[in-house]
């Protein structure tokens, strides 16, 4: 592609099994899609990766004449919801944040409705853990953690302003398999404990603020069930209360482990 | 006769309460909904769901058939529970389709 002409070519990922092309509008400059191209970096398909499906191609027409980048934003979403359309039906997707080891690939799915910490948690916790998703998690009936390392949309200047940005420029997207060991209920409040507190939570209350969480729960043979399968082989759902991101090493840290060191006894 | 028959994808029970996914909907059931929806498994009369609580649980300070009419009504506007006919040997009614449960921008 050459700088300020038209993109004559397009990009792939794959998440979740699922094969997605993008290709540029008709009136899109290079440039911009070279740069959108460059956001979905982490999501390029994997030749060890299975693909299962593929699906029609998307369209990024172009940044918006006010130069927003409101149609990178839509595309991401767009596409997320493809990916989780097409999903294989066996597998749980949480909406949820992903962190792994970056050593063990211990994996945790911090489950949160929209707008209530998850971004800010992945975002902040995962330059020092394995990033996986700000948003969606897949799981596998093995128990493997599958991320989505899709753009991470940051709110810039007022009006609610929207750009995407590449995670790997702003935390550690790392590759490998990510197992699951903590499923995390997210409870961010203002009046929250200073200490953050980790507490378990029993299983049909977990499942309760679980299912209203999960993408496509009724397409899983006897589904309520599974999750509490999957509860009972990460020792139970937690409760992790607190006020403020910044405080949630420790707490991070029991439930995965320190991510600074390599937990003894175990080969690399 | 009027019978009753659970129509529900999944029931998990855990110390003898459950939790019961109808269509796109999870309900939190107490014991003795917990009981009553398992019976309903398969259709069932009011005097046999009775006969079946007492069983399980004892007589009541009040008539049982009140109880269990008044848990049926709360089934039925649940959706959890549907009436079938005496010759209508427990169809189930429609399968429940696929729904997304999830809330949010990006589903």
């Amino acid at each position: 592609m050459v700088d300020g002409g038209l993109a004559p070519e397009g990009f792939s990922i794959r998440a979740f099994g699922v094969d997605v092309r993008v290709l540029p509008g008709l009136e899109c400059p290079a440039a911009d899609f070279a740069r959108v191209a460059r956001t979905w970096a982490d999501c390029a398909p994997d030749p060890d990766e299975q693909s299962r499906y593929a699906v029609p191609a998307r369209h990024y027409p172009g940044p918006f004449a006010d130069g927003s980048d409101s149609a990178a934003v839509d595309l991401s979403s767009e596409i997320t919801r493809t990916v989780i359309d097409h999903a294989d039906p066996t597998w749980v997707l949480l909406h949820a944040a992903g962190l792994a080891h970056p050593v063990t690939g211990d994996a945790a799915a911090f489950v949160a409705p929209s707008g209530t910490g998850k971004s800010t948690l992945a975002r902040t916790w995962g330059r020092s853990y394995r990033y996986l998703s700000d948003e969606t998690v897949g799981i596998d009936p093995e128990g493997v953690v599958h991320g989505f390392p899709r753009p991470i949309v940051l709110r810039v200047g007022g009006e609610g302003t929207k750009r995407t940005l590449a995670p790997a420029d702003h935390v550690r997207v790392g590759s490998g398999p990510a197992y699951l060991r903590a499923v995390v209920l997210l409870s961010r409040t203002a009046e929250g404990p200073a200490e953050p507190e980790l507490t378990p939570v029993p299983v049909l209350a977990a499942i309760m603020e679980l299912v209203p969480q999960t993408s496509y729960l009724t397409r899983i043979p006897r589904p309520l069930h599974r999750m509490a399968d999957l509860l009972e082989s990460v020792g139970g759902a937690l409760r992790l209360s607190y006020r403020d991101v910044d405080s949630l090493g420790p707490a991070l840290a029991e439930v995965l482990g320190d991510p600074s060191t390599e937990p003894a006894g175990r080969l690399s | 006769m009027t019978r009753y028959l659970a129509r529900v994808t999944d029931q998990l029970v855990v110390d003898g309460d459950s939790i019961v996914l109808v269509d796109s909907t999870v309900v939190w059931l107490s014991a003795v909904a917990t009981a009553l929806v398992e019976l309903l498994a398969e259709p069932h009369t009011v005097a046999q769901a009775c006969d079946h609580l007492r069983e399980l649980f004892g007589e009541p300070d009040t008539p049982i058939v009140d109880l269990v009419e008044d848990k049926l009504r709360t089934l039925i506007e649940q959706r959890i529970v549907v009436e079938v006919d005496a010759g209508d040997a427990g169809d189930p009614g429609d399968p429940v389709d696929p729904v997304d449960l999830v809330e949010g921008e990006s589903r």
